[in-house]
């Protein structure tokens, strides 16, 4: 049953009870999860089998499971520290008591079903949720040792400092080029040869290089949606970041772009921290060395991606990962 | 009622609906076609060189041409849109961008509705009581001020709106990547949205140069090539409608010629402002 994890046809996701024999689909990426329904599954698990679900749907503070060696990193090891961190919106909360340890150089996945606060917890890496009126924190989060949040944080140098690519792929209507050195651009860099030299770069690091080199003056709104995806990482590591955020970079894809993206993810890594959120099961898998499992603002198993794959420590992950809860 | 008869009815009726929509659209462009020929007619055998070249002379039955006037209105809807564009835009990026808390923004809003609808006469007794009460003459600069005072909501409210219209995500990526907000208003989202507010700006000059009214009170008129806005000051409509209502045979002719030139500059702005919008409107998806 666990062999075909990494399999690109996903089992069902439905509310199967989970001893039914998994049937197949056949499209990884419209695996949608928002077809699924969640709560109404434990019911028909096994009495007891979720622990960790029931206790945070009856509002009950739990343990999560943490995999020894995302608990032992040590500081160095550690690029993002996200420490008992809450975030309301309004009076509704939407992340209770979270730690995530982000491993430096590596990619650390946060999968869970819709309205899980996943992508909330991206967006607090940066502060982007400060756009959004009534947003309140609680706790801290820690990018190599300074703090995220707080009274007399640079919430400009911050965002300098981290990369983020977005769910639906947001080049601006201005050329490619143009696009890429925007970042430099803000920094007040005026020098051609400097922008040139860091925009070639940049879009080899994004593998788009060959495919716009002669068309730099173009409008990047005229490139494919795989393209955009690409051009906008390569936005985001022209000022060589501390961290790459991505929200779902996949989700507005075909699957020959998902494909070259996370192709790219791994190329990536080797430089940059890597944090994704992604609703697809298969593309964690495929990318992402550590998985954190969340659900309903709580994280409830945090550990290497094979491990929570293949054996994770708690059965609703488990299940969770075979598509047969969430 | 049986399946086929009701075909049949709800066939005449659909038949005579779209008669009817045919019918008066039709009668609509017909009477427009009227008005421009008839000014055609009346006007384009008075047009002539001498119209852009010459001013009135000095024979009165006789005027030769409307330079002064045209001048005087391009020097007024200039100086009227170099202070009217900018206000207008700032106040629509600060409806769009800054408008965070809900009581200003909505007076603001409230108040450049009105001020888009006031009557034109009443900017016109505005400008009389304000600027040229307190200057002692009418002069060039009032009028101007009196446009600007026109332009300055139209510019307003198409800018607020078309800055709403830049994707929201377009200020997400921008932000994310550290950038100041008004570093991401300058560079991301005004440029986004140009095509869209350089088409208000037309259409607000295009009101502003077809104003006759705030004009009578406060640029009054001049018979002379002027170039000097502290004095009365000539404009293409103040000349048309005392040439119009002119007691000689000749001026009325001149005022023809006149309302073709002012029409015409709308048409080529209506069609700038339609070429612009397309553009515009494919930069945005």
């Amino acid at each position: 049953m666990q062999s075909n994890i990494l399999d690109p046809t996903p089992s069902r996701m439905s509310d199967a009870i989970p001893t039914r024999p998994a049937a197949s689909q056949p499209s990884a990426d419209q695996a949608a999860p928002t077809r699924r329904v969640a709560l109404r599954d434990s019911a028909k698990a096994e009495a007891g089998r979720y622990r960790i679900i029931e206790a945070i749907r009856s509002g009950q503070r739990h343990e999560p499971a943490v995999h020894a060696e995302l608990a032992n990193l040590t500081d160095a090891e550690t690029i993002a520290k996200i420490d008992d961190f809450q975030l309301w919106y309004g009076k509704n909360q939407a992340i209770h008591h979270v730690n995530i340890n982000v491993a430096r150089g590596k990619v650390t996945a946060l999968i869970g079903p819709s309205g899980c606060g996943k992508s909330t917890l991206l967006r607090s890496v940066n502060r982007l949720n400060d756009l959004i009126d009534g947003v309140r924190v609680a706790g801290s989060i820690t990018i190599n040792g300074r703090q995220v949040f707080g009274p007399g944080v640079d919430v400009i140098n911050l965002r300098k400092r981290v990369g983020m690519v977005f769910q639906k792929p947001n080049p601006f209507p201005m050329s490619i080029f143009d696009n890429v050195v925007y970042r430099l651009r803000i920094d007040g860099e005026r020098s051609k040869s400097t922008l040139e030299a860091a925009s070639e770069k940049a879009l080899r690091g994004a593998a788009l290089w060959e495919e716009v080199k002669d068309r730099l003056k173009d409008s990047a709104v005229g490139l494919s949606g795989g393209q955009q995806q690409r051009l906008c990482i390569a936005r985001a590591i022209v000022a060589d970041p501390e961290m790459l955020l991505l929200d779902e970079p996949c989700s507005a894809l075909d699957p020959i772009a998902t494909l070259r993206i996370e192709e790219l993810i791994h190329e990536i890594a080797e430089r940059y921290t890597v944090l994704i959120v992604t609703h697809n099961m298969q593309q964690a898998a495929r990318v992402s060395d550590y998985t954190a499992f969340m659900y309903l603002g709580r994280l409830v198993e945090f550990g290497p991606t094979k491990l929570i794959f293949q054996s994770p420590q708690l059965p609703e992950t488990e299940d969770y990962v075979m598509g047969r809860f969430g | 009622m049986t399946g086929s008869a009701y075909n049949s009815y709800t066939r005449i009726v659909s038949f005579v609906a779209a008669a009817l929509c045919t019918i008066f659209a039709f009668g609509i462009v017909a009477v427009l076609c009227l008005v421009v020929f008839y000014l055609f007619g009346k006007g384009a055998s008075a047009l002539s060189w001498q119209f852009f070249t010459e001013l009135p002379g000095t024979d009165p039955q006789n005027p030769k041409g409307m330079r002064h006037a045209l001048e005087g209105t391009l020097i007024m809807v200039s100086l009227a849109a170099a202070v009217g564009v900018p206000l207008g835009i700032l106040v629509g990026v600060y409806l769009s961008e800054y408008s965070s808390e809900k009581f200003l923004p909505t007076t603001v809003r409230f108040v450049a509705d009105v001020l888009a609808g006031v009557p034109s006469i009443v900017v016109g007794i505005l400008g009389y009581e304000l600027l040229v009460v307190p200057m002692g003459t009418n002069s060039g600069y009032a009028g101007a001020a009196a446009l600007a005072f026109i332009m300055i909501p139209i510019v307003a409210r198409t800018t607020e709106e078309m800055l709403k219209l830049v994707p929201k995500s377009y200020r997400e990526g921008s932000l994310a990547l550290g950038a100041t907000k008004s570093q991401t208003i300058l560079k991301v989202v005004l440029p986004a949205a140009t095509g869209s507010i350089v088409t208000g700006v037309l259409l607000a000059i295009a009101r502003a140069a077809g104003e006759t009214a705030p004009l009578l009170f406060t640029a009054l008129s001049s018979q002379y090539l002027t170039r000097d806005p502290s004095q009365p000051f000539p404009s293409l409509t103040v000349q048309i409608y005392n040439y119009a209502t002119g007691p000689f045979q000749g001026q009325r002719t001149l005022a023809w010629a006149g309302i073709l030139v002012l029409i015409s500059l709308f048409f080529v702005l209506s069609l700038a402002v339609r070429w612009l919008t397309r553009r515009a409107v494919i930069k945005m998806v």
